[in-house]
């Protein structure tokens, strides 16, 4: 589903060049749940926003769903960003003055497709929050509101669903739900990609991909960082 | 993505805030609803000067009266040089062919007039009968004088409404006798209610009597003060006019290079000179509008990049979801363009509205110009367009990562 190669991203500050990213080969297979973890300015949202084409990188190859992304123009990564790839951020970003439906339509009125109402309609459903359809933001809480998100990602069916901190500004009781809703999304055979820096989060994941530095460190499964984040010293 | 929901995303985001887009609106609206009112009342004021020259049978029909330049020639009998005559209303009438009817006319201001007790003093015009004709003249009650009254010199007169009023009151003036500078006089007719002439004169305070009696009972002189000519074909009227002036010079010995001893005059030139004064106004404050619509543009353009400012994160969303530069750009500049052409919209319905209530207050015609407020409608969609751009541009130039961030 993902597979980088040598993935470098530099930013100039001034005079200087600072590397986010430092030569990072990874691949994820489709129907897996990885998460990406490490302190913050490892480079993990850096990152993130190059698998999910919001940033183009300086070096390196990036396949996605079999196709080269890497010098795509601004245009194609917005097509890519539409058909295959679904975010959920840590702030939910959802639009205050529209209702949850009309938030969950929002990637397709950027399709030229009709059946908006009911696809956004049933991917309400898919997260159980069908009869919070004509709610406002404001109106659901924190745990809701990111399932609304969630279904706001997943309405064009994309090929990866991908979470930066989704439960960053969330209570540990709705931390869980959507975690469970992540668990859920991933039996159904779901590719999703989580970037935390919470261990108790991360460990809701097959697989674990640890970043220091702009580099992978070291990768882990769930039940290794659970016995102790010691274990390799540097997560 | 399809203009359809791109205009009502638009839409959702002005309506989101409705005190900007109210703001953003005002000052587009102030310039549609000024434009549309001074248009609309300019064109009043036109439309009722013609309506009082049809009233009044003005076009297609020729002036003349005498002495040269354009100021003067207006007095009565009294103050105009007597070189108009009889004689030249008939080779008037007998060397055109295009020439259907001339009448002739004398006329004297402050003649005084009495009846019984009450005397008053107002404008006496004789005319020949044929003036009907050439100048719609309705009476309310009594009748017209005819050619008979003319040939005879009849001691008749015909009453405007508001000179009855001053003689007679309420009482009937038929058959009764008022003295013309104490020459008595039957009053035969009284006038229907015209009001104020295009020149502004009121044409209920005035006498009519027969030509003929004017000039040998009451003025005692020959000369006229007005020949009213009547052309056939109303187009023609210039050509006419141009062919009566040669007749007239020719008639009057006036050499080649010398100057006109009278004057000639059309409708359509007074028409020309009358509206024209209004019509600089109208143009003058229709820029001024112009530019409270341009001032409205920096406005919009204004409030809009503060929206932009506002709605990053929403820009950044809307980017990660898919949403091209292109997509970004059309939806400000949509948003803008929406704002301004319902501004205008709304301007428009405020300004036949104000239109209407001036014309009621100043009492002439409301003339809703439609083409006027079409262009005025779609300027100001223009107009947010336009000054959509930049911020538009502003908005779609956002990396969606940063963005993002807010």
């Amino acid at each position: 589903m993902i597979k980088m190669d040598g993935i470098r991203k530099t930013y100039r500050v001034g005079d200087v060049e600072v590397a986010a990213v430092r030569g990072i080969s990874l691949h994820i297979r489709k129907g897996e749940f990885v998460a990406i973890m490490g302190p913050s300015g490892c480079g993990k949202s850096t990152l993130m926003n190059l698998m999910g084409c919001l940033d183009t990188s300086s070096a390196g190859s990036y396949l996605l769903d079999g196709q080269e992304v890497a010098g795509l123009d601004d245009d194609a990564l917005s097509t890519i960003r539409n058909r295959k790839i679904g975010f959920v951020f840590q702030s939910f970003n959802l639009l205050p003055r529209a209702t949850a439906l009309e938030n969950v339509e929002l990637p397709l009125i950027y399709r030229d497709e009709g059946g908006i109402k009911t696809k956004a309609a049933a991917a309400l459903a898919s997260v159980g929050l069908a009869d919070r359809a004509h709610h406002k933001p404001t109106e659901l809480s924190g745990g809701q509101q990111q399932r609304v998100a969630t279904a706001r990602a997943l309405v064009t069916d994309p090929a990866i669903l991908m979470a930066d901190e989704p439960t960053g500004n969330l209570d540990t009781k709705a931390s869980e739900e959507v975690m469970a809703l992540f668990g859920e999304l991933h039996r159904q055979g779901r590719t999703i990609l989580l970037v935390t820096h919470e261990s108790d989060i991360a460990r809701h994941a097959e697989r674990i991909i640890h970043l220091k530095d702009g580099q992978v460190v070291w990768e882990s499964r769930p039940e290794e960082v659970a016995a102790g984040a010691g274990a390799g010293g540097r997560a | 993505m399809k203009i359809v929901s791109t205009v009502r995303v638009s839409i959702k985001g002005l309506t989101a805030n409705k005190l900007r887009t109210f703001f953003m609106m005002l000052g587009v609206l102030i310039g549609i609803t000024a434009l549309t009112v001074i248009v609309s009342v300019g064109q009043g004021a036109k439309l009722q000067v013609v309506q009082r020259m049809e009233k009044m049978g003005a076009f297609g029909a020729v002036m003349v009266v005498p002495g040269g330049g354009v100021t003067r020639g207006m007095g009565g009998v009294d103050t105009v040089p007597p070189t108009l005559t009889v004689e030249d209303a008939q080779a008037v009438k007998t060397e055109l062919p295009d020439v259907s009817d001339v009448a002739m006319a004398q006329n004297k201001r402050e003649v005084p007039v009495k009846f019984g007790g009450q005397s008053t003093s107002t404008v006496v015009w004789g005319v020949t009968p044929n003036y009907w004709k050439i100048r719609p003249t309705p009476v309310a009650r009594g009748e017209l004088f005819g050619p008979e009254e003319q040939s005879s010199a009849a001691r008749v007169a015909i009453l405007g409404p508001d000179t009855a009023q001053a003689l007679f009151g309420n009482a009937d003036p038929l058959e009764e006798t008022i003295r013309l500078d104490n020459a008595p006089f039957k009053v035969i007719g009284v006038l229907k209610r015209q009001g104020a002439s295009p020149g502004g004169g009121n044409l209920d305070d005035r006498i009519l009597i027969p030509q003929a009696t004017a000039a040998r009972r009451l003025f005692n002189v020959t000369h006229l003060s007005q020949l009213v000519i009547q052309v056939k074909g109303n187009d023609q009227v210039a050509a006419a006019a141009e062919r009566v002036k040669a007749v007239l010079r020719e008639r009057h010995h006036i050499a080649p290079g010398m100057p006109d001893d009278f004057s000639v005059r059309i409708a359509e030139q007074m028409l020309g000179v009358i509206t024209g004064t209004s019509q600089t106004l109208t143009i003058f404050l229709g820029i001024v509008a112009g530019l409270s619509l341009l001032v409205g543009g920096f406005i919009v353009m204004n409030i809009m990049l503060i929206s932009v400012s506002e709605r990053t994160k929403e820009i950044g969303l809307r980017r990660a979801v898919g949403a091209r530069r292109r997509d970004i750009l059309i939806q400000f500049i949509l948003e803008a363009g929406v704002v301004t052409a319902a501004g205008g919209l709304i301007g428009v319905v405020l300004g036949v509205a104000g239109a209407m209530l001036a014309s009621r207050l100043v009492g002439w015609p409301a003339a809703i110009s439609w083409p006027a407020i079409v262009g005025a409608v779609l300027f100001a969609g223009v107009v947010g367009l336009v000054f959509g751009v930049q911020p538009a541009r502003k908005a779609a130039a956002l990396h969606p990562v940063q963005a993002l961030r807010g």
